[in-house]
């Protein structure tokens, strides 16, 4: 009777635990979809390295979750990557709009570049005059 | 342009000016909208133990360690996992542009590199060859990179060997 009651405990107990999905979840972590969490971190960085973004601060965490992953602590990595790739994921969303202001800064400085010669072309001759003058405009023709 | 400042702001010297800011701009804007890295490349270099060029090991005695450095350049135009793969190889079978060392991998280093950024380090690599006496192998790093879009690491054709004759320890180890 005694050995009844101690197995249902311990059943139950096992059903709870296993059941709350956390002993195993936070502690190991499945390997594919870590992995694939990796991944897809890699893949953002990456992306976001081509665009021209920011991203070293993002590096070293996401090299020791790899670390973690070959050693095969796949819960540590996980800790690791759930911390970053909401930020990651942030940054990923802002990259049109980075690459779209870069752009607009490069083709403003181009326009004004190129808008120089013609600048010059015009109103370096009238300048050049005006300064000619205020020069000399005091002097005196001599007898 | 009227004859009413010619006087004043001779003609052809107006015209050089001009024409020298002309070429100024034009190559200015040129280099707003050049290509960020034209020519994108990885690098792999091997060092002394003091992580120096020049004074390599040439000899090493079987079961032993050796240190040595090993530099990384990431001139891709993105950040990359690069992974160092370290093979014992006889002299016929070392990589080439295209294909890696089909020995077995014995040691790997992984490192993350930014874009632009390097990065050396120290190794020290085990020799643990069968051998007839006094044995020529090279050691061999390989450089990888983790590619994102396939999700695998791939092989630069990047690689550094260092020849060196292994010789039986005197302690019989």
């Amino acid at each position: 009777m005694v050995l009844l009651v101690v197995f249902v405990l311990f059943s139950q107990t096992i059903q709870v635990v296993f059941s709350q999905g956390s002993f195993l979840s936070s502690n190991s972590g499945d390997k594919n979809v870590v992995w694939d969490k990796w991944f897809r971190a890699y893949e953002i960085v990456v992306e976001l390295s081509k665009a021209g973004m920011n991203i070293s601060s993002y590096l070293p965490s996401l090299q020791e979750a790899y670390d973690y992953l070959e050693k095969g602590e796949y819960g540590s990595a996980e800790n690791i990557l759930d911390k970053i790739l909401p930020g990651l994921t942030k940054l990923y969303e802002e990259k049109d709009s980075f690459v779209f202001w870069k752009n607009f800064k490069k083709v403003t400085l181009a326009v004004l570049i190129g808008s120089f010669p013609v600048l010059f072309y015009f109103f370096f001759p009238r300048i050049y005059l005006r300064i000619w003058y205020k020069v000399r405009e005091k002097w005196v023709v001599g007898k | 342009m009227g004859c009413w400042k010619m006087n004043l702001l001779d003609e052809e010297v107006f015209a050089v000016i001009l024409a020298i800011i002309v070429v100024g701009s034009v190559f200015s804007i040129a280099m707003i909208f050049r290509p960020e890295n034209p020519e994108p490349f990885t690098a792999i270099g091997l060092l002394n133990e003091n992580c120096k060029i020049g004074d390599y090991p040439s000899t090493v005695f079987n079961g032993d360690n050796v240190t040595l450095c090993i530099f990384i350049d990431n001139h891709l135009d993105h950040a990359a996992l690069f992974e160092v793969r370290y093979k014992v190889s006889d002299p016929d079978h070392i990589p080439t542009n295209t294909t890696p060392s089909p020995n077995t991998t014995l040691v790997k280093w992984d490192v993350f590199l930014d874009k632009y950024d390097n990065t050396t380090f120290k190794v020290s690599v085990p020799v643990n060859v069968s051998i007839t006496n006094a044995s020529r192998i090279a050691l061999v790093f390989e450089l990888w990179v983790l590619d994102s879009s396939t999700r695998s690491l791939v092989y630069t054709g990047r690689w550094v060997h260092l020849y060196v004759r292994v010789l039986e320890s005197p302690l019989g180890g």
